[in-house]
């Protein structure tokens, strides 16, 4: 306890990072370049729901979204060099849990921003034993 | 796994916990365990080939860019697949095991991934030889 009260920011980044990593043995994680893009599509998606949140002060971001029909959850954090060591760039990764392969998939085509038609025809080609 | 460990970014533990599923493999009633690594000509082509046998599920699963490790299971075996990018070159490296309650069993399991390069072997390429 004394431990989670020394620093907050930290306590929320571990419990966000336990939840992702205990969740399936199904994982993906990627550096993310279009950080806006991908927050905007997350955040907009009807079937995804936000479950955890961090925003510090330096504004920089992190949450965790539940997506129920595959079962997985996606993290995504965002962070701001604001001009340390020269640099103004917004680091970004992604971590995606799942308790299936094929709700992996899923919710990487959700990060990714495949249409419903192109994730049926992938839904198919699994459900055929061509997932690979 | 280590509560510490399981609250650090999925990217840096993943592998690890698949690796640990693989390590973890429960071996016969007598405790007897065979365990095999290899490295193959065209890991993706028995990886492809562990992938489409009605026989094997996957069980964990980890991808971050071109890395990956995988874990197929057919119940009495587990075939790890692993991918990975060797920090001092650069370059990526792929090594299979297979871990079985019996030498007969890993026999077989390394009997059908030597198929799987034979098959292509046999493949005709462009220009009508084989590519073995």
């Amino acid at each position: 306890m004394a431990k989670a009260a020394e620093n907050p920011i930290r306590f929320a980044l571990n419990a966000m990072n336990h939840l992702i990593n205990t969740h399936g043995e199904f994982t993906f994680s990627e550096e993310v370049k279009q950080s806006l893009t991908v927050r905007v599509r997350l955040q907009s998606h009807p079937e995804l729901k936000i479950v955890q949140s961090l925003s510090d002060l330096d504004k920089d971001q992190s949450n965790v979204w539940h997506h129920e029909s595959s079962d997985s959850y996606i993290l995504f954090r965002e962070n701001s060099c604001n001009g340390h060591n020269d640099c103004y760039l917004t680091h970004s990764d992604i971590a995606i849990s799942s308790t299936t392969h094929e709700g992996l998939v899923v919710a990487i085509a959700l990060y990714e921003g495949i249409d419903n038609e192109s994730l049926d025809h992938l839904m198919a080609q699994i459900s055929k034993g061509d997932n690979t | 796994m280590k509560k510490s460990q399981l609250e650090m970014k999925t990217k840096k533990i993943a592998r690890l916990r698949v690796w640990e599923k693989f390590n973890t493999f429960p071996g016969g009633k007598d405790h007897s365990r065979s365990c095999i690594f290899r490295r193959f000509d065209d890991p993706e082509a028995a990886r492809l080939f562990i992938a489409a046998s009605r026989w094997t599920k996957v069980v964990a699963w980890h991808q971050d860019k071109d890395e990956l490790v995988a874990l197929y299971s057919n119940g009495n075996t587990y075939i790890l697949f692993d991918r990975f990018r060797v920090e001092e070159s650069g370059d990526i490296d792929v090594v299979i095991g297979v871990a079985a309650k019996s030498t007969d069993q890993l026999q077989v399991v390394m009997a059908l991934l030597a198929e799987s390069q034979n098959q292509n072997a046999k493949q005709p390429t462009l220009f009508g030889e084989s590519n073995g």
